[in-house]
């Protein structure tokens, strides 16, 4: 029941990104446009061969539709589940099951957001959710969402294993390192874990640098079936294997604050893929605020639980650490335009691909992505990615 | 006929914290709903909560408007066995300290046991 069958079947051939930063001018349809029609040039392929598409917006419904009149495609597969931003690493499950089946030959996975420039931003976003999509048992106490319900959940990991503030700011601290030697990356200025701790705050125990970056930014990357991705013009990353789980929608509906879905979905991708932690040389864990990377490793196996903190401390995940965990800044530093899915994605690619100049992770052959969804770490998934070496 | 929610709802305006508890597996059922979800049983019957709890996790938000004071937000694990969400005022909020409940304009209203409001 582990879906082994799946295990390299399918390959990422192209990836792309646009405007990740500021992109003022350009709208969501555009930023994603432009990220989707790199990702296809990277492929080698042609907009008129991409007959799959999952992709996913927070503000727009029917967005699927939306994206397929603007691409001028006609796909025989279209995914649009949206389970928050781990929906795009969620979509390598369903894009493997349409291409193994012969239903398509090139999914394109897309997303695009102008939430920091744009009109119709964070903000008007959050008070239009509030009547389409109420929470009657929370919304009286008036959580600052996203920062509250993670920060709830820090606050109870700091009761139940000690982790403190400083380790908590590791993860930032950590996270701009890698920043700084990435070209794309937004935030690249010195920072410490006195910067850190010394932020405003913004919902205890969190301050601003605990949050994630508001940025405008696309991302896109084409997957097809593992024996057309010899053709490619770049080398091809496959995907060894992938597992979603969603266990809640609001916070006070989590079981336990201190345990993620990725304990779930991260035995579903290890299973797959015949890989364990150990195994993997990079990782890319969706860092909305600094407890989720802690979270990830406790949940994903790379330390005990509640030995988060501890294990991040001295620098443990920056450069030069002893394991390499979101090498392109993450969402903390480089680039988080609402749904982060894609850009963990493209950067375990370009890692695997060797193309990441001075962050490059060495001889990197296995990478993790863990996607991270909704308000309250609701809904996770993971993807183990590797070099043609792995299969 | 009204559902669950709005069961609970006009409880809450009426001043009164109500649970659902289940007669399958005798737990005590938050949110509201049609069915138990921890053993799909329908026999749902409503009672007033006791009031007592425990704070579960908490958080201040500092994001307001100028001029107004950073507020509490917190979860609570109640004794009948359900945790939600709340507003804690006290002094000082502290993980794992006991509080009892009161209902104030139909939200969740907490005080750390032996401090009265
Ligand atoms: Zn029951």
């Amino acid at each position: 029941m582990s879906g082994s069958s799946l295990r390299g079947s399918i390959a990422i051939t192209g990836v792309g990104t646009a405007g990740c930063g500021e992109a003022a001018g350009l709208s969501e349809l555009e930023l994603l446009a432009l990220a989707a029609h790199a990702a296809v040039v990277d492929a080698g392929l042609t907009m008129a061969d991409i007959d799959g598409l999952c992709t996913a917006n927070l503000n727009i419904a029917m967005w699927p539709l939306n994206v397929v009149e603007y691409l001028g495609i006609r796909p025989t597969f279209i995914e649009g589940t949206n389970i928050g931003g781990s929906a795009f690493v969620a979509h390598l499950l369903q894009a493997a099951l349409a291409l193994q089946a012969g239903i398509c030959n090139a999914v394109l996975v897309c997303y695009g957001s102008n939430q920091r420039t744009g009109t119709f931003g964070r903000r008007e976003r959050t008070i239009a959710r509030n009547s389409l999509d109420p929470a009657p048992y929370e919304a009286p106490y008036a959580p600052f969402n996203p920062p509250s319900s993670y920060a709830l959940i820090a606050a109870r990991h700091m009761h139940q294993y000690g982790t403190t503030r400083p380790q908590l700011a590791e993860v930032a601290v950590a996270a701009r390192g890698w920043a700084r030697l990435n070209p794309e990356a937004f935030s690249r200025d010195p920072l410490s874990i006195e910067d850190v701790l010394n932020a405003r705050m913004v919902s205890d125990p969190f301050g601003t640098h605990d949050c994630c970056l508001v940025t405008d930014g696309g991302g896109a990357f084409v997957l097809t079936r593992a024996e057309r991705a010899k053709d490619a013009p770049q080398p091809s990353v496959y995907m060894l294997g992938v597992g979603t789980a969603a266990w809640h929608r609001t916070i006070s509906g989590m079981a336990d604050l201190t345990i993620t879905p990725s304990v779930d979905s991260g035995c579903r991708a290890y299973a797959m893929s015949g890989l364990g932690p150990a195994d993997i040389d990079v990782l890319q864990l969706y860092d909305a605020f600094t407890i989720n990377p802690i979270l990830a490793l406790e949940d994903l196996g790379f330390c005990a639980k509640g030995e988060g903190g501890p294990f991040v401390e001295g620098g443990a995940i920056g450069p030069g650490g002893r394991l390499p965990v979101n090498t392109n800044g993450g969402g903390l530093s480089c680039v988080q335009p609402n749904m982060y899915g894609t850009f963990a994605v493209i950067e375990a690619v370009r890692q695997l691909r060797g193309s990441c100049g001075d962050r490059q992770v060495a001889g990197a052959r296995a990478a993790l992505v863990n996607g991270n969804g909704g308000n309250a770490a609701a809904s996770q998934a993971t993807a183990i990615l590797g070099t043609a070496e792995t299969l | 006929m009204n559902g669950p929610d709005e069961e609970f709802r006009l409880a809450l305006e009426s001043g009164e914290l109500r649970l659902q508890h289940c007669d399958g597996c005798a737990r005590a059922v938050f949110p509201p709903r049609i069915f138990c979800p921890h053993c799909g049983g329908t026999a749902l019957a409503w009672r007033p909560a006791q009031g007592g709890g425990e704070v579960y996790s908490s958080t201040t938000v500092h994001m307001v408007p100028k001029g107004q004071a950073p507020y509490n937000v917190s979860l609570v694990a109640l004794d009948e066995g359900v945790r939600l969400m709340g507003r804690v005022e006290g002094r000082q909020v502290v993980i794992g300290q006991r509080v009892t409940l009161r209902v104030e304009k139909a939200a969740l209203i907490f005080s750390p046991e032996g401090e009265t409001p």
